[in-house]
């Protein structure tokens, strides 16, 4: 009867009518509180732990913050002019993407929450306007998309998901007058790079490091130039009318702390 | 069932989500977690036989569908049949060893990985790709052949009416 009853909720989620999205929301306000406190207490041994496990690694961003504050202690003495015109730059740089859409900055809570999810948790629901499917973004770039709201929290499946799909354009890095080719982007999992399999014809000129935003098509749910990555590589497919083309994202995904919703979404 | 059973079983199946969205996911080995909630689920079954591991598996498997992100009851079908699954092959059981219930949870536990990821698959989830599944394979059956014992032991206590914990003190009396 359970394994029936299962079925019948996987059958209902997957035409996505109300009541388990209704009853999913109420489950997760519910549990947040529950869940806050978990996390509060089991925090302090998630930094044990990862120090314990990843100490290489620890040691060598260490190092490599180092001699990045040494680069910027020097940069600072010998060029403090021009460098706070790049920050203001800058600044301006990442807010002009947006081109003055509405955001609600939110904190990432938790990563996923058993070992088949790759979804992040953010600490803003529904009560801060926050819909399913607006963009989720930082000063780098597109993390993905909102997945499920509940009353203070949201689920945000990153770009990397191999379940989201988007439409993404793809500019000559040297061409300034290159219009762009759209093509349609898929996650490949945590920690790799986002591929572009349709859209991209074999006759269109794409390199290295050829920068890719948000296309702003009709159908999509992103608003257009949300910077995505840069091309780390280039294949035919396997039809050979068509370019495979692999994109790295400018997210950190490890290291995401704050984010931006967008509160935008596309015109009927 | 009684109310205070019905009580304590809930109580630790809330307590193994707890863990599972608070402690668990911040203690990546490999990048896979423990699954908290599929050791409850196993060691209810080993504790309390397949009707005690299905309802386990299904209650915490559906919370857990609610909470996260992914296809809403794919963890309750899993863990129903693996919590069923489990209760199934102790029933035959005589001996008293501890080898039995081990083995049966590393089993229960390397299934349970791949039937996720298999009838996810099937439901265009792309799993394979989410996870990496052999480290989560492994991850998830060494730690809980790792708890399942102690882990059996809290179900044991949960699933225990007071009728027979009495009549249990006063043998040892």
């Amino acid at each position: 009867m359970l394994i029936l009853a299962s079925l019948t909720i996987l059958t209902i989620n997957f035409r996505s009518t109300g009541p388990v999205q209704a009853v999913g929301r109420v489950a997760g306000s519910v549990f947040s509180p529950v869940r806050d406190a978990a996390a509060w207490v089991g925090h302090p041994f998630g930094n044990l732990w990862n120090s314990a496990f990843h100490y290489s690694e620890v040691k060598r961003e260490n190092q490599r913050l180092h001699r990045r504050v040494d680069e910027l202690e020097a940069r600072k003495v010998h060029d403090q002019i021009d460098q706070r015109l790049y920050r203001q730059l800058l600044a301006q740089a990442d807010i002009t993407y947006l081109q003055g859409l509405p955001t609600v900055a939110a904190q990432v809570t938790s990563g996923p929450l058993s070992n088949f999810q790759d979804s992040l948790t953010i600490d803003r629901g529904s009560g801060d306007g926050i819909k399913v499917g607006m963009a989720v973004v930082t000063d780098q770039g597109l993390v993905g998309r909102v997945a499920k709201v509940s009353g203070g929290q949201a689920q945000v499946q990153p770009i990397t998901d191999p379940n989201l799909s988007f439409f993404v354009k793809v500019y000559s890095r040297t061409d300034k007058d290159d219009p762009g080719t759209t093509g349609e982007a898929h996650g490949m999992g945590t920690g790799r790079d986002v591929r572009i399999s349709d859209g991209i014809l074999a006759n269109v000129r794409v390199t290295e490091r050829d920068p890719v935003y948000t296309s702003g098509v009709s159908t999509s749910t992103y608003p257009p130039g949300v910077p995505v990555g840069t091309v780390s590589s280039v294949a035919p497919t396997a039809d050979r009318t068509q370019q495979r083309v692999d994109v790295h994202p400018y997210v950190n995904f490890d290291r995401l702390s704050i984010v931006r919703v967008v509160l935008w979404e596309p015109t009927p | 069932m009684t109310g205070l059973r019905i009580a304590k079983v809930t109580f630790v199946g809330f307590v193994a989500v707890a863990l599972q969205v608070s402690v668990a996911a911040q203690l990546p080995i490999a990048g896979a977690m423990v699954d908290v909630v599929l050791l409850a689920t196993i060691a209810a079954g080993l504790a309390a036989g397949p009707e005690a591991g299905a309802g386990v598996g299904f209650a915490c498997g559906l919370l857990i569908d609610l909470l996260g992100a992914g296809p809403v009851g794919l963890t309750a079908l899993v863990y129903t049949m693996i919590g069923y699954g489990v209760g199934v092959s102790q029933i035959g059981v005589l001996r008293t060893s501890r080898l039995i219930p081990l083995a049966s949870a590393t089993i229960a536990a390397l299934v349970a990985v791949f039937a996720y990821a298999w009838i996810g698959e099937v439901l265009g989830q792309h799993l394979f790709a989410v996870a990496e599944v052999p480290t989560v394979a492994l991850v998830v059956t060494v730690s809980t052949a790792v708890l399942c014992l102690p882990a059996r032991r809290v179900m044991g206590w949960a699933f225990a009416e007071e009728d027979e914990r009495r009549i249990q003190g006063i043998g040892r009396w």
